[in-house]
C-alpha cells in the first residue's frame, strides 16, 4: 500500500510552521496551540461560536486543502479527547445551574466528530466521514483507513486526513493530578536528557491530503500499530514491513521521546536497531498530546520534502541526503505505533 | 463485495435483556424495557422514560467475572458481558484472539464517571482522580477488552455519535476484506449520563411518554443504553462453525446540513443506502426488511421516510420497523444492537412491530410493521443508523 501527501497544514505552539521551527513559549504551565488565523477562512461571526478544537481543526484543514476545496472522497479525523472543552464547559453548566435551563450549544458540540462534521458541513461534502478516537492511534487510524481506500480503487481519490486535540486548565489539572504531565511553567524541559519524568503537555490540529502515490510527493508506505506486543516482537515486525515496503534504507527515524526517562528507554532500542539512521525528536516543538504522532507526521513530511534535518530536532546527524523517515510513538510502551514515509 | 464476511458469534445487553436470548424473547413478546430513570443522581431521576440495563455495576462485575483488569465503567462493565457472550458462541482460541482486530464505536466512554468527578474539579479539590477520570475517553473501553481477552491486533475506537457501532461493522468487515485481519470483534457500548440526558433535552427531543417512531404525533426519544458486539470471520477461516449472517454491504456518507438535524429530502441516509447497496451489489429490491434508524424524533422519521420513498418507490418500500421502542435509543450501540436484532429477523423469519405506533405520518402516509409478522423469508436487511455531525451508515446484513 502507498499513498502521496499532497497538502499539509498545522496549528501547534509553534505556530502555523512556515517559519523556522523555534522552542515554542509555556502558558500555564504547558505548551498552547498558537491562535490560528481564523479569519482567513471563515466569516467573523462563525468565530465567536466556534470552539478552539474547531478553530485549530478547520483552519489547519483548509491550510491542507488549499485552493481545492472540492473533489474529496473523505474526510477522517483522529481525536484522543475530542472536543473536551465543550465536555467540560457543559458539565459546568449542568452542575451549577443543577440540570437545567441549559444552552445547547456545547452539547452539540461536544462530540468527537464535530469537527469532521463542521469540515463536511462547510465543505458540503456528503462524502466518507469518520472520526477515530482511540488513544494514541487515533490519527493512524485515519491515515490507515485513507491509506486502504485510496489503495482499494485503481482512480485517483482524494482524502482529506487529520488530527486534532485541545488542552483546556482543566483537562491539564486533571491530566497533571494523574500523573500524565508535568508543570512547566518557565520553558519546555530538554526532554531529551531528561533524569526524571518531566513530561510536557501540548495542543495541536494537523491536517493532510492524501492520494493516489505519485513520483513527486512524500508518500506513506505503511502504519503499523501496537498493542501490549513485546518490543522485539515489535521490532521484528516493523523490520518486516520495511522490507516490505520496497524502501531501501530508514535514512530517519524520527522518535516521540516525551522527558519520560522509563518511558523513553523504549526509543532507545530503535536508536540502537538503526545505527546508520539520523535520530530526531519532536514533541519539545508541540508537547505531548494523544495526537501528537500527526505532528510528527508533518514534520516527517516537512525534512523529506526539503531533504534538511533541522538542528533544533536532530540528536543524531550521519546522513547527507534524508530520502525516508519512520516515525515512532508510544503510549507507557502499551501503544506503539510506527509509520514510514519516504519521498 | 469479494470476501464473505461471516457472522459467527453475537453478544449483546440491554434494557430489554442480558443476553441475546432475552433480547429475542422480548422483541418476540412485545415486551419493552422502558421505565422511569432509577439509576443516576439527577434531577431527571424517577421522572423521565429511559431504557436501563437492568444490571446494576455490582452485578456486572459478577457476570463478567473478570479476570485480568479492574474497572469502574459500566460502559466497559456492558462491553466486556457482550464481548465474552459473543466470544463464547464463535469460540475463538487464545491464538486467534492475539490476531483479531477489536473495533468499538462509543460516544461518552466514561462520562458517567468524569461528570461524577468534576464537582471536584471545579472546586479545586481533587480527590480520587484516578476512580473518575482515568477511564474517561473513549479509547479505554477497547484497552480493557483487549487486555481481558488478550488482543494484540489492530485496537480501533469510532466515536461518530449514534452511527459509532454501525461505523464498528463498516471498518471490520473491510478490514477482513482487505486481507488486513481474519477476524475482527465489532461493537459498541454507551451508559447513561446525565451529561446526554441533558443534552437532549436541551435540544427538546426527549418524549415524556413512550417514544413513538413514525407516527403522526411523534414527538422524540427515550435515551436507552447497552452493548453489543459481532464476532466477523472470513468466510475461509469460519471452518465448520454455525454461520448466524453476513454482512454483505456499507456505506458511509455526510448530509452536510445540520449539526444535528437531518434534511428534511435524506440527503446523507439516501447516499449511505446507495453505498451500501452499491457494496452489496444488490438492487433496492432485493432488500426484504429495513431496520431503520428510527429514533421517533420528528425530524429523524421524515428524513428517513422521505429517503425509503425515493429509494425504494413509496408502494414498494419494505416492511420497515424502529426497534427503539424497546431498548431505548442507546447512541452508539444502537448499530450494533440492532445489527444484531437484524439477525434475529433473518434467523427467525419473524419482524417485530413497532410498538405505541398508531398513526402515519400525514406527510408520507407510511405503515411501519405493527404487528408481529411470523414465517417471513428475509435474506436481505438494510438496517440504518445516524448521527450528530451528518454522519450517516447503512448495512445490509444477509442470510448465510
Amino acid at each position: 500500500m502507498k499513498a502521496s501527501i499532497t497538502g499539509k497544514g498545522i496549528v501547534s505552539a509553534i505556530g502555523d510552521g512556515k517559519e523556522e521551527l523555534q522552542l515554542p513559549l509555556a502558558k500555564d504551565g504547558w505548551f498552547p496551540a498558537q491562535k490560528p488565523d481564523f479569519a482567513k477562512y471563515f466569516e467573523a461571526k462563525q468565530a465567536r461560536r466556534t470552539s478552539k478544537i474547531l478553530k485549530m481543526g478547520m483552519v489547519a484543514a483548509f491550510d491542507a486543502l488549499g485552493e481545492n476545496q472540492s473533489n474529496l472522497d473523505g474526510i477522517i479525523v483522529g481525536t484522543g479527547l475530542g472536543c473536551i472543552g465543550d465536555s467540560e464547559k457543559f458539565i459546568t453548566s449542568l452542575i451549577h445551574y443543577e440540570e437545567s435551563m441549559l444552552s445547547p450549544t456545547s452539547f452539540i458540540q461536544s462530540t468527537h466528530n464535530t469537527i469532521a462534521g463542521s469540515i463536511a458541513l462547510q465543505l458540503k461534502a456528503h462524502q466518507y466521514n469518520f472520526t477515530y478516537s482511540e488513544r494514541i492511534f487515533s490519527f493512524e487510524w485515519a491515515l490507515l483507513d485513507a491509506l486502504m481506500q485510496i489503495n482499494e480503487t485503481t482512480s485517483n481519490s482524494r482524502f482529506l486526513v487529520g488530527a486534532a486535540d485541545e488542552l483546556t486548565v482543566n483537562t491539564f489539572a486533571i491530566a497533571k493530578a494523574l500523573g500524565v504531565y508535568q508543570d512547566n511553567s518557565l520553558q519546555i524541559a530538554d526532554i531529551k536528557t531528561s533524569k526524571d519524568s518531566n513530561v510536557s503537555a501540548g495542543e495541536s490540529a494537523c491536517f493532510f491530503t492524501l492520494e493516489q502515490a505519485n513520483d513527486k510527493d512524500v508518500s506513506l508506505h505503511f502504519v503499523r500499530m501496537f498493542f501490549q506486543e513485546n518490543i522485539e516482537d515489535v521490532m521484528h515486525k516493523i523490520i518486516t514491513e520495511i522490507e516490505s515496503s520496497g524502501v531501501q534504507t530508514v535514512d530517519c527515524i524520527l522518535l516521540g521521546i516525551n522527558g519520560h526517562k522509563v518511558y523513553d528507554q523504549v526509543y532507545t532500542k530503535f536508536e540502537e536497531a538503526f545505527p546508520e539512521s539520523d535520530v530526531a525528536y519532536f514533541k519539545h516543538l508541540c508537547g505531548e498530546s494523544l495526537t501528537a504522532s500527526a505532528f510528527a507526521f508533518w514534520l516527517a513530511t516537512e525534512i523529506l520534502e526539503t531533504n534538511q534535518l533541522p538542528k533544533i530536532v536532530c540528536i543524531r546527524k550521519n546522513k547527507t541526503l534524508i530520502r525516508s523517515v519512520l516515525i515512532i510513538n508510544h503510549l507507557k510502551k502499551d501503544y506503539l505505533s510506527a509509520m514510514l514515509l519516504s519521498i | 463485495m469479494s470476501k464473505k464476511v461471516c457472522i459467527t458469534g453475537v453478544g449483546v445487553n440491554c434494557a430489554i435483556g442480558n443476553n441475546s436470548s432475552e433480547c429475542f424473547s422480548a422483541l418476540k413478546n412485545g415486551s419493552h424495557g422502558i421505565s422511569k430513570l432509577t439509576a443516576l443522581d439527577s434531577i431527571f431521576k424517577d421522572k423521565i422514560l429511559v431504557g436501563e440495563l437492568k444490571l446494576s455495576n455490582e452485578e456486572l462485575n459478577h457476570l463478567t467475572n473478570l479476570k485480568n483488569i479492574k474497572t469502574n465503567s459500566r460502559g466497559v462493565l456492558m462491553a466486556i458481558l457482550a464481548v465474552k457472550e459473543a466470544l463464547h458462541e464463535a469460540q475463538l482460541s487464545p491464538k486467534e484472539l492475539v490476531n483479531c482486530a477489536l473495533i468499538s464505536g462509543t460516544s461518552v466512554g466514561g462520562m458517567e464517571l468524569f461528570e461524577k468527578g468534576y464537582p471536584f474539579v471545579l472546586s479545586n479539590n481533587l480527590q480520587n482522580p484516578k476512580m473518575y477520570f482515568s477511564e474517561h475517553d473513549c479509547g479505554n473501553i477497547n484497552s480493557k477488552i483487549a487486555s481481558e481477552f488478550g488482543i494484540k491486533a489492530y485496537l480501533s475506537t469510532i466515536s461518530t455519535a449514534c452511527s459509532s457501532s454501525a461505523n464498528a461493522i463498516l471498518l471490520g468487515t473491510r478490514l477482513i476484506q482487505s486481507g488486513i485481519v481474519d477476524r475482527a470483534i465489532v461493537g459498541g457500548s454507551d451508559c447513561l449520563s446525565k451529561f446526554t440526558i441533558n443534552g437532549f433535552n436541551t435540544l427538546g427531543i426527549l418524549d415524556e411518554e413512550h417514544t413513538k417512531p413514525f407516527d403522526m404525533e411523534r414527538r422524540g426519544l427515550n435515551l436507552g443504553e447497552g452493548a453489543a458486539y459481532l464476532v466477523l470471520e472470513a468466510e475461509e477461516v469460519c471452518r465448520d462453525k454455525n454461520i448466524l449472517g453476513v454482512v454483505a454491504g456499507y456505506g458511509n456518507s455526510n448530509d452536510a446540513f445540520h449539526q444535528t438535524a437531518s434534511s428534511v429530502e435524506g440527503t446523507g441516509s439516501k447516499l449511505s443506502i446507495k453505498k451500501a447497496f452499491e457494496s452489496a451489489g444488490i438492487e433496492s429490491n432485493e432488500i426484504d426488511y429495513i431496520n431503520t434508524h428510527g429514533t421517533g424524533t420528528p425530524n429523524n422519521d421524515l428524513s428517513e421516510s422521505n429517503a425509503m420513498i425515493e429509494l425504494f418507490g413509496k408502494e414498494t418500500i419494505p416492511p420497515f420497523n424502529s426497534l427503539k421502542p424497546y431498548t431505548g435509543h442507546t447512541l452508539a450501540a444502537c448499530g450494533s444492537i440492532e445489527a444484531i436484532f437484524s439477525l434475529f429477523s433473518i434467523n427467525s423469519g419473524i419482524l417485530f412491530p413497532t410498538l405505541n405506533f398508531k398513526n402515519p405520518i400525514q406527510e408520507t402516509g407510511l405503515l411501519p410493521v405493527y404487528s408481529l409478522m411470523k414465517n417471513q423469508e428475509i435474506n436481505t436487511v438494510l438496517s440504518n443508523s445516524f448521527g450528530f455531525g451528518g454522519n450517516c451508515t447503512s448495512l445490509i446484513v444477509s442470510k448465510y
